[in-house]
Order: C-alpha cells, then sequence, then structure tokens
C-alpha cells in the first residue's frame, strides 16, 4: 500500500505551493519539492496494480479470503504470522517495498556508489 | 514584536539597555523554527555586542518533542556532562512577547547541512577525527544517567530500554490512519533479537549528519535536543550510522562522514562502558526505524491539516528507503 498522500493529494499540495510566495533562498528547493511530487503522482496513476502486495496476501492468507493489509500489520504485531510460519515473508516484504520505491524513488533501486 | 523582544530580553540579561540590531531567520528543517539575533548590550553582566541564536516553539511541535523549557534543561545537562552544544542562555516561556515560548542559545558559527557535510572537500581527510569528535560527544552524553533529578520530567517506565522504544513506536504508528506491515515486521524481529544486556542513559535521540555543526572541519556544537530521552546509548550511534543519514555517502558508515569505527573508536575511548562494533547492525535498525516513524508522523501532520505544507506531505515517501534499508539489514545477519 502506497504512502499518503495519494497522488491527488500530492499534486494538489504541489500546486497550492506552486501559487503560493516562496522566499528567493528556498526557491529552487521547493522547485525541486514540486517536481517530485507531480513526478511521483504521475507514476503512481500510471502503474497502479500493487501485485508484490497481492502475491504476499494470497502467499499467506490464500487467495479470496479478502485479507488485507491491516489485518497482516495486526498479525505480525500479534506474531501469528512471522518467519516461522511463512519462511518466505522476508522475500515477500521486500518485493513490496521495491515496488513501493519504483513509486516514490526509482532511483534508490539503483545500486549507488561514491568512490 | 522588536520592541516586546528588547525589553524581556533586557530584563532577562540584566542590562541597562538592550537592542536587537539584525534578526535572520535560520534553516531550522521541517519543524524548528530559529533565528539569529545580533544584539547590542549596555551595562550588566552581558556588556557588549553579542550574536545568539533564539529557538521558538513551533505551531505545531512534533509528537513526542519537548516544550522548550524542559529542552533547555535537557541542553544544559548535555553542557553541564562536557558534550559540545550551544551555551543555554534564557527561557522565555510567555507566548505573548514573540507568539510562542523561546529560548535564546549562544550562536555557533559553522554550518550543519548534511548534504554540505559528507560533499565538504575537507570531509575526506578529516572526517574520521570528526567521527572521533562525535563519538568522545556522545560518550559524555551517556554519561548522563537516570535517576537524575532535574530531567525527572522524562518518564522512564519499567521496561527495558529497547522494549520501552518498540511500545512507543508502536503506540505512534496506532495514531496513523493506514497501517504499516513492513514496520510491524520490523519490529517484531527487534523485538525478538534485542540484546541481552541494555542499560539507560541519556540519548539524544535524532544524532545524526545535519544534527551537528562543524568548522574547519571540526565539531563545533551538538544541535537539536527536542526529542532527547533515555534509551540505551547505542540508539544514538546505531541512528548516527543508519544507512539513511549517509546522505548517499553510503560507504562511509559513520553519517556518511567516515568509517563506523572510527566512531566507535572515540566513543569507546571516552567512555566506562565501551561498546561492541559487532552489535551495530541490529542498532542500526532501530535507528531506522526510528526515522521512519518520525516520517510518517510528520506526514500525519499535514494528512490531518494540522499543517499543511509539500515537505511535510513528502516525507512518507521516503519511508520505503528506510523499509527497504531495514530488511537488507535483517537479511543480511541471515547469511
Amino acid at each position: 500500500m502506497f504512502k499518503k498522500p495519494d497522488s491527488e493529494g500530492l499534486r494538489q499540495i504541489a500546486q497550492e505551493t506552486r501559487a503560493s510566495e516562496t522566499s528567493p533562498q528556498n526557491e529552487r528547493y521547493v522547485a525541486a519539492m514540486i517536481d517530485n511530487a507531480m513526478a511521483i503522482a504521475e507514476r503512481q496513476d500510471a502503474g497502479t496494480e500493487q501485485i508484490a502486495e497481492q502475491a504476499l496476501l494470497h502467499t499467506i492468507y490464500g487467495k479470496e479470503t479478502g485479507a488485507d493489509w491491516p489485518q497482516l500489520a495486526d498479525d505480525l504485531r500479534s506474531g501469528t504470522i512471522s518467519e516461522d510460519t511463512h519462511p518466505q515473508l522476508l522475500k515477500h516484504l521486500i518485493a513490496t517495498v521495491q515496488q513501493e520505491l519504483a513509486i516514490s524513488n526509482p532511483g534508490f533501486l539503483v545500486p549507488h556508489f561514491k568512490a | 514584536m522588536p520592541e516586546e523582544l528588547d525589553s524581556w530580553l533586557k530584563d532577562a540579561f540584566q542590562a541597562d539597555s538592550l537592542s536587537v540590531d539584525k534578526i535572520t531567520v535560520l534553516d531550522g528543517g521541517a519543524v524548528q523554527e530559529n533565528s539569529a539575533l545580533d544584539v547590542t548590550v549596555q551595562g550588566g553582566p552581558h556588556d557588549g555586542r553579542h550574536r545568539w541564536a533564539l529557538r521558538k516553539q513551533p505551531p505545531s511541535p512534533l509528537i513526542g518533542s519537548w516544550p522548550k523549557d524542559h529542552e533547555l534543561t535537557i541542553i544544559q545537562a548535555a553542557y553541564d556532562a562536557g558534550v559540545p552544544v550551544p551555551k543555554p542562555l534564557a527561557l522565555c516561556m510567555d507566548g505573548s512577547i514573540i507568539g510562542a515560548p523561546f529560548i535564546i542559545l549562544e550562536f555557533l558559527d559553522g554550518f550543519a547541512g548534511g548534504r554540505r557535510i559528507v560533499r565538504d572537500p575537507v570531509i575526506d581527510d578529516m572526517g574520521p577525527a570528526l567521527a572521533s569528535e562525535i563519538g568522545e560527544a556522545m560518550a559524555k552524553l551517556h554519561s548522563v544517567t537516570p535517576p537524575n533529578p532535574a530531567l525527572n520530567f522524562i518518564e522512564l517506565g519499567g521496561d527495558r530500554p529497547v522494549n520501552r522504544r518498540i511500545r512507543l513506536y508502536r503506540e505512534q504508528l496506532d495514531l496513523l490512519d493506514d497501517r504499516h506491515p513492513v514496520l510491524e515486521f520490523v519490529l517484531s524481529w527487534l523485538d525478538r533479537h534485542q540484546p541481552a544486556e541494555q542499560r539507560y542513559t541519556l540519548i539524544h535521540n535524532d544524532f545524526r549528519t545535519g544534527n551537528y555543526m562543524i568548522r574547519d572541519g571540526k565539531l563545533a556544537g551538538i544541535l537539536d535536543w527536542e526529542i532527547a530521552d533515555w534509551g540505551d546509548p547505542r540508539e544514538d550511534l546505531g541512528y548516527f550510522c543508519a544507512k539513511c543519514w549517509r546522505f548517499g555517502n553510503i560507504h562511509k558508515e559513520a553519517g556518511g562522514i567516515a568509517p563506523r569505527a572510527a566512531l566507535y573508536d572515540g566513543y569507546n575511548a571516552a567512555t566506562e562502558h565501551p561498546v561492541e562494533i559487532d552489535g551495530s547492525p541490529f542498532w542500526e535498525v532501530m535507528g531506522a526505524m526510528r526515522w521512519a516513524v518520525i516520517a510518517l508522523l510528520q506526514g500525519h501532520r499535514h494528512l490531518s491539516g494540522e499543517q499543511r505544507s509539500l515537505e511535510l506531505a513528502l516525507t512518507p515517501r521516503i519511508v520505503p528507503e528506510m523499509e527497504l534499508d531495514m530488511l537488507n539489514l535483517i537479511e543480511g545477519l541471515k547469511s
């Protein structure tokens, strides 16, 4: 599940910010934030299918059970679901995070090295 | 505001007369409101020209942050322990002077921006020495332990430090509208893998590159004490080394400025309670968790309408970066 605000919420606050006054010293920073918000919104609208999340829920609960993200959170906190009960859990969680990063910051998925 | 402020400062600093000649708004990040005051004092113990820092209570402070009177007490405790911090000078809890309570601190020359620090050419040569200085400063801070009458407003509870922290994070996550399975998985992992030996000290709780100032490549002072707490001292070390606070210099594990060992060596040389560098991954997971929870809380301030802000709205979108760092660390510990 992608973090909120959703794409519409991001566009809205980006447009509000663009229309408001910015101090000269912050202009570049604010412009970069606006560009980032619009780019995230665009990527999110272009690929809304959350395949990894569904795969994780199906693996744990089976198909057609209606189990959702909040239930998984509850079960992970209580210990009902863990790596002991589902050895592939960590691998699936990594896949869901990578899917979310592909929207919020694709550059983070590219190994980055600085000499 | 200037006249009321002049008058209040004149009384607080026992001056015959005092004028604020210039106010410069400083970059305080998404939460804090900081200004530099250029002041001329005539008479009394502070006679002369000064530059002071004014930290004003923000309109919607981060959950868990201290009011200004407590923040000043914590800075004083750190100062008394020999930690390089801006010297605390005065407290005003009267919201009518400038619209909110504030504290006055000695102004430190230097800069604190994380990206600027890790890219500063002097860091290649001076980074290890700087990390060692930071380790020494942390060790001095961690020499402050409970019980401490001046700090009795910081609740301790009966839990061990890691249990207490996990409970606090879960309570904070429960304030949010959405649920976060990856963070729940990691919190359960932290619960099961916590070290047997733990102890409480005063911790900064946001000790990272970006929250200290440097001047000529050397440590000038530690900033931003508003969420200091009792905790295990290794929380500060882990947070400092967490990948999310290396500003892209990921191979310099100590805050993007030096190898991890430089920080730990500086720390261990200045403490009676040396810490093992081998335990660092657990505490770096704890550190990434802290920033993930803070980032979600900051986003909540925007989402709830408490403070509409593009910067706050974007902050939750960096949480998956911490989530991946934590999961990778956990996976790495299995092999």
